[in-house]
């Protein structure tokens, strides 16, 4: 994909470990992460996307794939990844307002999404992202009813 | 297929003042206990070397237990 002069990327955090893990669209990921760290791109995430992603890694931690020692290192180096690019105005990490709260409910009752997933859909909407980056075909459905582009990441867009 | 309707008092795009809704850079680094000693390769080398499976994976599950 080509660069798009500071167009807004928000990542579920499905697409957003693909940074860190190599599998099914990790090079879309590295290529977004670095048009981002070249100043073309801006990322965009949930808070909520930092904690699914250390409950990702205890998650792994507490199935003995990796170790104690190595979760802190992998979060750290996520955490410090995510401030670094923070700091230089290449990401920006939203906040979970009440009102996004609220509006999920609905998304939770009608179509069904997960606590999770309806809280990321309606951050995602707020922000005003020009592409929501995800990697799970339901989820991306649901944005592409409320027109926002999407892009399943283990895809070709 | 149910269309979304997103009937809150959220609003959509950046048309309002968008950094009341940003967090504060701090708060994650406060959560960093080791700063500056691995590099994101570092991260990679162990992730890939231990974890086969997708992280989409687990993240799809914690979403929906």
């Amino acid at each position: 994909m080509n660069p798009e002069m500071n167009k807004l990327f928000f990542l579920d955090t499905s697409a957003f470990f693909k940074e860190y893990h190599d599998e099914e669209g990790s090079d879309h990921l590295h290529s977004i992460f670095n048009q981002a760290k070249n100043g073309s791109v801006i990322l965009c995430i949930s808070i909520i996307t930092i904690s699914e992603v250390l409950n990702a890694l205890d998650k792994i931690r507490k199935r003995r794939i990796i170790s104690a020692s190595e979760c802190q290192i992998i979060a750290d180096v996520i955490l410090s990844d995510i401030v670094e690019l923070t700091e230089q105005g290449r990401m920006e990490i939203h906040e979970v307002k009440a009102s996004i709260i609220r509006a999920s409910w609905d998304l939770i009752l009608t179509n069904h999404l997960s606590a999770i997933d309806a809280i990321q859909v309606v951050t995602a909407h707020e922000s005003g992202a020009d592409f929501f980056l995800a990697a799970d075909r339901y989820l991306l459905s649901q944005m592409q009813e409320i027109g926002l582009k999407t892009w399943n990441v283990e895809e070709n867009l | 297929m149910t269309t979304v309707k997103i009937t809150s008092p959220v609003q959509s795009g950046r048309d309002k003042s968008i950094d009341s809704s940003l967090v504060p850079v701090e708060i994650v680094r406060s959560m960093i206990r080791d700063v500056g000693r691995y590099r994101v390769k570092d991260a990679r080398m162990i992730l890939n070397s231990r974890f086969k499976g997708k992280f989409g994976d687990i993240v799809h599950e914690s979403r929906n237990e």
